[in-house]
């Protein structure tokens, strides 16, 4: 299992999240679930899964493509996983479980201006990483049935 | 000198039948494999203080492996199981199942799976009673006596159409916001909700103690519910076996899973045959009376083994019923933006009836707002982005809930329970199958549709995609094998829950409703145990 990897993960998935970085007990925690866990204990992994776990962490940018694609497209991914697991981790222990308590401190008007932004800027997020990430899940998936072939 | 009774089984109704004959004067034994529950942690702190205060709090929440992280594409269940109640469904590693159309929960805890339950106290009214030998006013005083010993928080209103008012009710819990708000809504379309669409709402009864009693403190309002109340304010059947334990004609014998047991040729029990799960050697046990509470499920598996091990016989009970939910999720959109406070009841505290043709086909809602619970099993349900739905979620929990509905079920043949032999001789493996009601699909539809329009009226919109109709046997409401009968037929009991097939072998759970209404079965279960125990 390799530490670092998950500590990146976990540096850029919480700050993705909740816009905060993890202390040392979420990240223990995280890396913990990882070997306990027997939802990341799949030999059988696709490799686009894969793909995406490897990118998810270049840029917060990509972090959101990958979310967004996968919360439609390939619920059950690996990538999708981690994040809930980590999303479990925060709600579960202070000081994060507050951020998913409180709402924002704002007037009902703005609260639904900005949910209205933030609902159309998912659904263009969500076409953009279709454009970009549906042409990998196809290569991906005509390469390995060739493979399975040969 | 008095008789011995074995009783089979520490849940709800073992544990109050049990009681009720140590109260004359009974010598009492009771087996069960009795899994125990840990120790509380932290009785003071509320739910979020739990989370700073625990030294490794994510292992409370989560567990050791991480079982209550709901992942994308599991059990669309809205709630992850508490870890520190694993301990109710685990099973002792004899005992083996088939199941086929149902899903089905087995408890070998002490005080059965109501270790496990929401609190819903609801009794049967004559309309749900009338396929039962006996009437409501036969019930009542058990009613009664059920609610002075648990304690009961209740109050008339609309829904004592739908549930009589029966004595020691206490005073009702302080209700949340949004559950106030509901309320306040349905007087105001009050007109409209009981005329078009027959619906009515209410306060829940559940057996949460609103002021002190005995040993047990009131609510605290700590949000903890779900992992187990820390000041036993929310009543569980431990408590009563607690209770038996004072008394001096009374053993407990747990860590003994009760395979079958003997009887002679002129049908009487001699004893039971249970296997020690500590010494791994088996045991016989002898009584004159023999009592059947393991549930509905348990009850009949001992009792088509006792069969198959005397007779080679391979009997099928049929009439398996089980109540199907179906949770229908809502947000208040009034509430949006609004602070939720951790520190309430985080149970159901209203509900809904809804009024059909047939009056015994009554369906029933809970009601449960969204306070305390962990919550990532909701987010990533919706269809967002997790960052998105995380600030969707933050903005909207104050106003999110949930509906429990509950539909009746009755016994038809189709839905039966037997055994199938395994390899090893002797030994079997419980074989369940479940179908449902030909018009099952129409019914929830309708059910659906009906609370959906209310909701609506309430104030509240259902997100599309979100409703969830739960597998059969997710309820845990079994009953049905061997039904009571006015008729002295194989496989029935008597009025009073006497085995038709063996003089002294009462059954006192679930397995001898005649009918399932919508409501959660468990009060009624404890006040015909009380009620079987006046007999015996």
């Amino acid at each position: 299992m390799d530490f670092s990897a998950l500590n990146d993960e976990c540096h850029v998935f919480a700050y993705y999240l909740i816009n905060q970085r993890p202390n040392g007990y979420v990240l223990n925690k995280y890396r913990d679930a990882h070997r306990a866990s027997d939802a990341f204990h799949n030999p059988d992994t696709n490799p686009f899964d894969t793909f995406l776990v490897s990118i998810s962490t270049t840029s917060p940018f990509v972090t959101k493509l990958v979310d967004s694609y996968t919360s439609v497209f390939f619920r059950r991914s690996v990538v999708r996983k981690k994040m809930v697991l980590l999303l479990a981790i925060i709600e579960s222990c202070a000081p994060t479980h507050s951020h998913l308590d409180s709402p924002d401190p704002c007037a009902k008007t703005t609260l639904w201006i900005r949910m209205v932004r933030r609902g159309i800027a998912s659904v263009l997020t969500l076409f953009l990483s279709m454009v970009l990430l549906m042409p990998f899940q196809l290569i991906f998936a005509i390469r390995s049935r060739f493979l399975s072939r040969a | 000198m008095m008789d011995k009774i074995l009783i089979i089984g520490s849940g709800a109704s073992g544990v109050h039948f049990a009681l009720s004959v140590l109260q004359k004067g009974y010598e009492v034994l009771l087996c069960d494999v009795g899994h125990a529950k840990p120790d509380d942690v932290n009785p003071e702190d509320n739910v979020n203080d739990l989370k700073t205060n625990l030294s490794d709090p994510v292992q409370y929440f989560l567990g050791q492996r991480y079982e209550a992280v709901v992942y994308p594409g599991s059990e669309r269940e809205y709630y992850g199981f508490p870890p520190n109640k694993s301990y109710i469904f685990s099973k002792p590693s004899t005992f083996t199942f088939e199941a086929r159309g149902f899903e089905p929960l087995f408890s070998f805890a002490q005080g059965g799976v109501a270790e496990a339950w929401t609190g819903g106290v609801y009794p049967l009214n004559d309309y749900e009673l009338q396929d039962f030998p006996f009437r409501y006013t036969d019930i009542e005083p058990y009613y009664s006596e059920v609610a002075k010993r648990i304690g009961i928080a209740g109050v008339k209103d609309d829904l004592a159409r739908f549930y009589p008012i029966h004595e020691n009710l206490m005073e009702p819990l302080r209700l949340d916001q949004l559950s106030h708000r509901l309320l306040a809504a349905y007087e105001k379309h009050k007109g409209y909700l009981n005329k078009r669409l027959t619906c009515y709402l209410g306060r829940s009864r559940v057996a949460t103690l609103s002021k002190d009693k005995g040993e047990r403190k009131e609510c605290a309002y700590l949000g903890r519910c779900l992992w187990g109340c820390p000041v036993e304010a929310l009543y569980t059947p431990s408590i009563t076996l607690k209770e038996c334990l004072k008394y001096p004609n009374f053993r407990y014998v747990p860590n003994m899973y009760v395979s079958h047991f003997k009887y002679n040729s002129a049908h009487r029990i001699v004893s039971v045959v249970a296997e020690s799960l500590i010494e791994n050697t088996s045991h016989e046990i002898t009584a004159d009376k023999f009592i059947l509470a393991a549930g509905a499920l348990s009850s009949s598996r001992i009792f088509l083994d006792s069969l198959f091990k005397a007779t080679g016989e391979i009997a099928t009970l049929p009439g398996l019923m089980d109540n199907r939910q179906i949770l229908v999720p809502f947000i208040s959109l009034k509430m949006m933006g609004e602070t939720y406070s951790p520190d309430s009841y985080q149970y159901h505290q209203i509900a809904v009836g809804i009024e059909s043709a047939k009056p015994e086909e009554y369906v029933h809602g809970q009601i449960t707002t969204l306070k305390s619970a962990l919550v990532h099993p909701i987010i990533q349900k919706i269809p967002l982005d997790l960052r998105a739905s995380i600030f969707l979620f933050r903005n909207l929990r104050a106003g999110l809930g949930i509906v429990n509905v509950n539909l009746h079920d009755r016994r038809r043949e189709n839905s039966y329970i037997t055994l199938q032999p395994e390899q090893q001789p002797g030994r079997s493996k419980l074989v369940i199958h479940y179908s449902p009601a030909i018009n099952e699909k129409r019914v929830i539809k309708q059910a659906v549709r009906k609370v959906v329009r209310c909701l609506w009226k309430l104030g509240c919109v259902v997100p599309p995609g979100m409703i969830h109709v739960r597998p059969m046997g997710a309820s845990v409401h079994y009953a049905g094998t061997l039904p009571m009968s006015t008729e002295r037929k194989p496989y029935t009991s008597s009025k009073y829950c006497q085995s038709h097939d063996f003089d002294n072998l009462y059954i006192v759970d679930g397995t001898t409703f005649p009918f399932l209404p919508a409501k959660n079965l468990t009060f009624t279960l404890m006040a015909n145990a009380i009620r079987v125990a006046d007999h015996v």
